[in-house]
C-alpha cells in the first residue's frame, strides 16, 4: 500500500464512501423510468400515485444511504478530517452553474447542450484535482459528454428530463463502486 | 551506497521509531486527518488490536501521538492525534525518503553511462 494512497484515502474517507451513492443512483433510475412512462404498472395509476411512490422510493434512498455510512463506520472506524468547507463549497458552486447551464439550454435549445457539457467537465476536473486514484470519474463523465453532443436526447423537456436522470443515475453508480472499490482496496475490514 | 557514503549516512539516520512500516503507515494516515478511530487505524494497517496498541505506545512514548480514550454514546472509543512533534517527524521522513530515492536513482543513472 502507497503513502499516497494511505494519506488520500484518509484525507477523504466520508467522501469516498461510495456505497451511500448508490441508492440515490437507483432513486434516479426510477426518475427516469417514471418520466419515460415506465411506471405505469404501479398502484394508483395517475401521476399523483406515481409521484408519491417516487417520494417514498427517495426516503428509502436517503434511509439507504445513512445505512451505508454505518455501515463504514462499523467495517473501518471512523475519523475527524481536516477541513472540508472548501471542497463543500466547490461542489455547491458546480451543481448552481449546472441549474443555470440547464436554464439556458431550456431558453436557447443550441446544438450542443452546456448543462451535461458542464457535469461531463466537472467529472473530469475531479479526476485533475484528485489524481488518477479517481480514474473512474472520467467513465462516469461518459453519458453527459455523449447527452452534450445529441440534440435528440436534449431537445425537449420530457426527453431532457428522462436522458439527464439517467445519466445522473449512472454517473453517481460508477462514482460510488469506484470509490468504494478503492476503500476496500486500501482499508481491511476490522473484525472484532 | 559504498560508492556514496553520504547515501548510508542519510539511510543510517532515518529514524527507527518511525520506519517500521506499520508505524510508518500509522503517522501517514495521521498526517492526513485531525484524529483518527483505533478502528481506522486498525484497518489501515491490518494489524490486530494487541499489535496496534503495542505500536501506538512506542509512538506515544516517543511523543509522536496522543491517545484520547473517551466513549461515544455507551460505547469506548479510543482516539489518537498526531503532535506537532509527530507531524515534523513524519514530514522530515518523507523528505529524507524522498533524497534517499532520487539520490539512488542518480546512482542507477550514473552506473548506466
Amino acid at each position: 500500500m502507497t503513502h499516497d494512497k494511505i494519506q488520500f484515502v484518509t484525507a477523504n474517507f466520508s467522501q469516498l464512501q461510495g456505497l451511500r451513492l448508490i441508492p440515490l443512483g437507483l432513486y434516479l433510475l426510477a426518475v427516469a423510468a417514471s418520466g419515460a412512462g415506465w411506471l405505469f404498472w404501479l398502484p394508483g395509476g395517475s401521476s399523483h400515485a406515481q409521484e408519491r411512490w417516487l417520494g417514498a422510493a427517495f426516503c428509502v434512498a436517503l434511509v439507504s444511504a445513512v445505512v451505508a455510512g454505518a455501515y463504514y463506520r462499523s467495517r473501518y472506524g471512523s475519523l475527524d478530517q481536516c477541513g472540508r468547507t472548501h471542497r463543500n463549497w466547490l461542489i455547491a458552486a458546480a451543481v448552481a452553474v449546472f441549474i443555470g447551464a440547464a436554464q439556458l439550454d431550456h431558453r436557447f435549445h443550441g446544438m450542443i447542450a452546456l448543462a451535461p457539457l458542464w457535469a461531463a467537465t466537472a467529472l473530469v476536473l475531479v479526476v485533475r484535482a484528485d489524481g488518477w486514484l479517481r480514474r473512474h470519474f472520467l467513465l462516469a463523465a461518459a453519458p453527459w459528454f455523449a447527452i452534450a453532443w445529441v440534440p435528440p436526447l436534449h431537445a425537449d423537456g420530457g426527453t431532457r428530463l428522462v436522458t439527464y436522470a439517467v445519466a445522473g443515475a449512472l454517473s453517481l453508480i460508477i462514482c460510488g463502486l469506484g470509490d468504494h472499490r478503492l476503500i476496500a482496496k486500501t482499508l481491511s475490514p476490522v473484525r472484532m | 551506497v559504498t560508492r556514496h557514503p553520504e547515501s548510508f549516512d542519510r539511510l543510517a539516520a532515518l529514524d527507527k521509531a518511525i520506519h517500521e512500516p506499520a508505524r510508518l503507515a500509522i503517522l501517514t494516515a495521521l498526517s492526513a486527518c485531525r484524529t483518527a478511530q483505533f478502528r481506522f487505524l486498525q484497518a489501515v494497517t491490518g494489524l490486530t488490536q494487541g499489535n496496534l496498541s503495542v505500536h501506538l505506545t512506542k509512538l506515544e512514548e516517543k511523543g509522536f501521538i496522543e491517545i484520547e480514550k473517551r466513549f461515544d454514546g455507551k460505547y469506548p472509543s479510543t482516539r489518537v492525534r498526531l503532535t506537532a512533534d509527530g507531524r515534523r517527524a513524519i514530514a522530515q521522513h518523507w523528505q529524507q525518503l524522498d533524497e534517499l530515492r532520487a539520490a539512488a536513482q542518480r546512482l542507477d543513472a550514473s552506473d548506466r553511462e
